[in-house]
């Protein structure tokens, strides 16, 4: 790719912004039942929450879906780039330093909980709903939370963090996360059995605004702290040495990258579940469209992974069956992969010649 | 400017010294080689005059403050470093990774100027690689990524070049044409810090030579008086003779095998 100008900077932004703005426009349009945009819309807008008819109603849910799928879409996208510059490893993914195994472990405690508490199983629906998504949620965080905390302990070392640590102890922690889910999954009910099921596959069909907004606190700052660090991420890639000659503090790019990655990703597996393959296919595509530099590839992923998901779950819950989104981005995301794979071994073929 | 070091030394373990007690200065017009068998703490000295590391004793100063003392974009733009190996990146291309070399001078955005890309033409230009420009760096030979990693490490136009073999992978033409690089750099008034293991290259280029041996300073001086086959025989071992050129009068050194003088 040719050195990257002001302009093609702010082009290519533009034309992601558009694109993900179109996005937004357009997907709620559809679904299981014809919808009247404009109408629904503004009642939406003006009118308050009891007045609302079904068609308010509707556009409502649709919008807490799009706004958890673009969200969810972005982060994972985001720290799937980050994640690949810290590690300098092409398949990395936000899930590879064990988060979303932890945060998975979590919301399996939670379910098992839930399932046998009999104070949830008293309470009036309504509540006991409530109870149970805020118990899975912060059950999740913690697992998450927890992991990373391990994992930063085990890869601390004199200077910082050390990187082949870092995947050793994510490898491994998420292997122990798997067996502890699995003896959980044998002392659970079928009941509980299918829930936690359905959970793994990813979904991001929230049920209300309330669902997205205790994550934004934790989701947003780490976000816009991954953001900023871009033009480090190019220095770091070369290596830490190299990156370190030209000033960047490698330590401490390394424990924000982490941090925020994970935290980030924590949050966003809370909401909607480990949805697969996001933050691999989106930042490889990326690349390919508007080049290897941080500094354009990161607000690109955030928009893009988030247009990517909306659009994934729009065709999901049009499918007759109404496909959780992460069954639909696993199904994609494996020959997207193949498809990667086959044409950079037709241009290694290319370059031998 | 003058960077300089005062009984620096580090271990990368505690107690399990690389390096000890080196002091040493570092002048802007100077070109100086350090030399020394595998292990003797070549990079070591590199990564502490760089800032990679901090001694673990003694101190290393530029014009007279401690170097961590100093801002790190400010110091990246008087010292740039060349590490010995690079991780090999295939997305980007020639071009931008030269142009990540800027990274000390440009802006928050990171926008190049004119004058950025002035710099980054010259700097190609004079590594022989504006051919690659637009080549993804990963699809290079070796020297060829070399010299690339090289040009990225002039265009960062800092007054101290430390560089770790930057001409191990290259062949005899681009050795010579880069060390003569180089040298014309340090008469320009910039300080060239080069590790180097072909002895004959650094006698030829180097006003100075620092000699390291198991993480000591075992002479500094000028190649006359380093390259001597007393001081190099115990310090690389093996039978080491010294002969002078016959064309150019300066030392020139093989290693003696059983073969050859038997
Ligand atoms: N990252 C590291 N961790 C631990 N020990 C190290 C590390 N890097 C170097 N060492 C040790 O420090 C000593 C000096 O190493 P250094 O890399 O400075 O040698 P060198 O002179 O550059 O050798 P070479 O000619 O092989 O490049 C060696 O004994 C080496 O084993
Ligand atoms: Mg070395």
């Amino acid at each position: 790719m040719a050195l990257l100008t002001q302009r093609r900077y702010f082009l290519t932004l533009l034309a992601f912004a558009g694109a993900a703005l179109a996005t937004m426009a357009i997907t709620p349009r559809f679904g299981s039942e014809p919808l009247a945009m404009s109408a629904a819309f503004i009642e939406w807008l003006t009118h308050p929450r009891q007045e609302w008819s079904i068609a308010a109603l509707t556009l409502d849910l649709r919008l807490v879906r799009l706004a958890v799928a673009f969200l969810a879409g972005g982060t994972l996208a985001v720290c799937g780039v980050a994640f690949q510059a810290m590690l300098r490893n092409p398949l990395a993914t936000p899930y590879t330093l064990g988060v979303a195994s932890g945060g998975a472990l979590g919301a399996y405690c939670a379910f098992m909980f839930a399932g046998s508490s009999l104070m949830l199983t008293l309470a009036p629906d309504d509540m006991a709903a409530a109870l149970t998504q805020y118990l899975r949620q912060g059950a999740s965080l913690a697992g998450a939370f927890s992991t990373m905390a391990v994992i930063y302990l085990l890869a601390r070392s004199r200077s910082g963090i050390s990187t082949m640590g870092l995947l050793l102890a994510g490898v491994t922690l998420s292997l122990i996360c798997s067996a502890a889910m699995m003896f959980l999954r044998y002392m659970s009910t079928p009941d509980m059995l299918m829930r936690m099921e359905r959970w793994l596959m990813g979904g991001v069909d929230a049920g209300s605004w309330g669902e997205l907004t205790p994550m934004l606190p934790v989701l947003l700052p780490s976000m816009a702290l991954l953001l900023i660090q871009a033009r480090r991420y190019d220095q770091l890639v070369f290596g830490e040495e190299l990156a370190a000659g030209r000033g960047v503090n490698v330590a401490r790019l390394q424990k924000i990258t982490f941090f925020c990655g994970s935290m980030a990703t924590a949050a966003v597996v809370a909401v909607v579940g480990p949805i697969g393959f996001i933050g691999l296919i989106v930042p490889h595509a990326l690349r390919r469209i508007v080049g290897p530099e941080h500094r354009l590839l990161l607000p690109c992923a955030a928009l893009g992974g988030g247009a990517f998901l909306a659009i994934c779950d729009t065709i999901a819950r049009i499918t007759p069956a109404e496909l959780p989104v992460g069954v639909l981005t696993a199904m994609l995301g494996g020959p997207f992969f193949l498809f990667l794979l086959i044409r950079s071994r037709a241009q290694w073929g290319a370059r031998m010649q | 400017m003058l960077l300089e070091t005062d009984g620096a030394g580090y271990a990368y373990q505690p107690g399990r010294w690389a390096l000890r007690g080196i002091t040493a200065r570092f002048e802007p017009g100077t070109m100086t080689g350090i030399i020394g068998p595998n292990g003797s703490g070549k990079s070591t000295l590199l990564r502490l005059l760089a800032s990679i590391r901090t001694p673990s004793e003694g101190a290393i100063r530029l014009n007279g403050k401690r170097l961590r003392e100093h801002k790190s974009d400010a110091l990246a733009r008087s010292i740039a470093f060349m590490p010995q190996t690079v991780t090999p990146v295939c997305a980007y291309s020639c071009e931008e990774t030269v142009a990540l070399g800027r990274y000390p001078h440009l802006g928050a955005m990171g926008f190049l100027t004119q004058n950025d890309l002035k710099q980054i033409r010259e700097a190609m230009l004079q590594t022989d690689t504006l051919e690659f420009a637009e080549r993804p760096l990963d699809d290079l030979s070796g020297g060829e990524r070399q010299r690339v990693l090289l040009a990225s490490v002039l265009a960062q136009q800092a007054e101290f070049l430390l560089l770790d073999e930057p001409t191990s992978a290259l062949d005899l033409h681009h050795q010579h044409e880069v060390m003569t690089l180089l040298r014309q750099f340090s008469r320009n008034g910039q300080c060239v810090i080069v590790v180097a293991h072909d002895l004959n290259l650094a006698a030829q280029f180097c006003d100075r030579l620092l000699l390291l041996s198991a993480g000591r300073l075992e002479a500094a001086g000028a190649a006359e008086e380093v390259l001597t086959a007393e001081r190099l025989s115990p310090v690389y071992g093996g039978q080491i003779a010294v002969l002078e050129h016959p064309l150019t009068r300066q030392p020139l050194i093989t290693v003696l095998s059983k073969k050859t003088y038997e």
